[in-house]
């Protein structure tokens, strides 16, 4: 299979929107806003913190807030000066940071950034554990969601998706992204049937 | 209903230094600042997504509704290819700003002007 034509391709995990487990968006910011919207997505990685970011953005701005959003890459223990001091600059009461993978910076890092966004409208990062700002959300592993995820991904039924799907949930310990790729992997080797529609 | 349009007269296929001469039309509910024809390539699949942008024309201040020539001189490379793992594809998209309307044209560029398949045999008398 060609790459481009495989069903579970980076470019459409990515465009993969959040889906609200239990309660719906409405609810959700009602609750952030309830924490002064300050707020922590917790949960192990491949659970779905980064697409919750995401999706959040275009709900803050509709809004009217003016969003900063931050992704930190593995070992970054800190921001670098200058992007600290432009956060500072535009952080106000209308301004909302987001920032995915704030586990990564060290105590110094973190409290660095605090003190950027202390004027700021709304802050809300991702964290492996839970710290540095109350739990908003908790993300957990869930295999149900996996499967329908996958299912939508090879636009429906496909012979031998779900036995597939299961192996490679269990081998990647519910982290979905991981498993997704593993499931690309077997649509790449042949271990899938071509997806097809309804 | 706003839309917008942009093609390449017809053709999809181009070789290495062949001219891409097209046309993007719009018809937009509002003025736009600018609207932006660019040349890019992309990558899809296993990895994370990779984007070049090779070359653009920018049109300031156009009228809401208008049709509008432009030109790119393809480059050497990347060829269009797929392979299992990833496939390099190019395309020319016209973007209206501020608003973020877009629309895009797929085409492929290598020698043969089609798209190089990874790991499938050459044919007799080529390559």
């Amino acid at each position: 299979m060609k790459a481009r034509d495989n069903p579970f391709a980076t470019h459409r995990l990515d465009a993969l929107p959040y889906r609200p487990q239990g309660e719906t968006w409405e609810a959700m910011l009602g609750r952030l806003e309830a924490m002064g919207w300050r707020g922590a997505v917790v949960g192990p990685e491949g659970t779905g913190k980064t697409a919750l970011v995401h999706d959040l953005a275009p709900r803050l701005k509709a809004r009217g807030m003016q969003v900063e959003a931050l992704r930190l890459g593995l070992g970054q223990r800190t921001l670098p000066v200058d992007t600290l001091r432009r956060l500072s600059s535009v952080l106000d009461a209308r301004g909302a940071l987001l920032l995915d993978g704030a586990e990564q910076l060290g105590p110094l890092g973190w409290r660095a950034v605090a003190r950027s966004a202390r004027r700021a409208g709304a802050v809300v990062i991702t964290l492996h554990r839970p710290g540095r700002l109350p739990t908003w959300v908790t993300c957990k592993p869930d295999e149900e969601l996996f499967l329908q995820l996958a299912e939508d991904l090879a636009g429906g039924k496909v012979a031998g998706l779900d036995e597939v799907a299961h192996e490679a949930f269990a081998a990647h310990r519910g982290n979905v992204r991981a498993s997704l790729l593993a499931l690309y992997d077997a649509c790449a080797h042949g271990r899938l049937d071509r997806p097809f529609s309804g | 209903m706003s839309w917008m349009t942009v093609d390449g007269g017809g053709k999809g296929e181009f070789r290495p230094g062949e001219t891409f001469s097209g046309s993007a039309s719009w018809s937009l509910d509002a003025q736009p600042e600018a609207v932006e024809v660019r040349l890019f390539w992309y990558t899809e699949g296993r990895g994370t997504q990779d984007v070049g942008l090779v070359e653009k024309v920018r049109f300031e201040a156009p009228l809401p509704s208008e049709r509008r020539d432009f030109q790119f001189v393809l480059p050497d490379g990347p060829y269009s290819f797929s392979g299992e793992l990833v496939s390099v594809r190019w395309a020319v998209e016209v973007v209206a700003e501020p608003s973020g309307e877009a629309q895009r044209f797929d085409l492929t560029l290598s020698p043969t002007g089609q798209e190089i398949l990874l790991g499938e045999p050459a044919l007799e008398g080529q390559g």
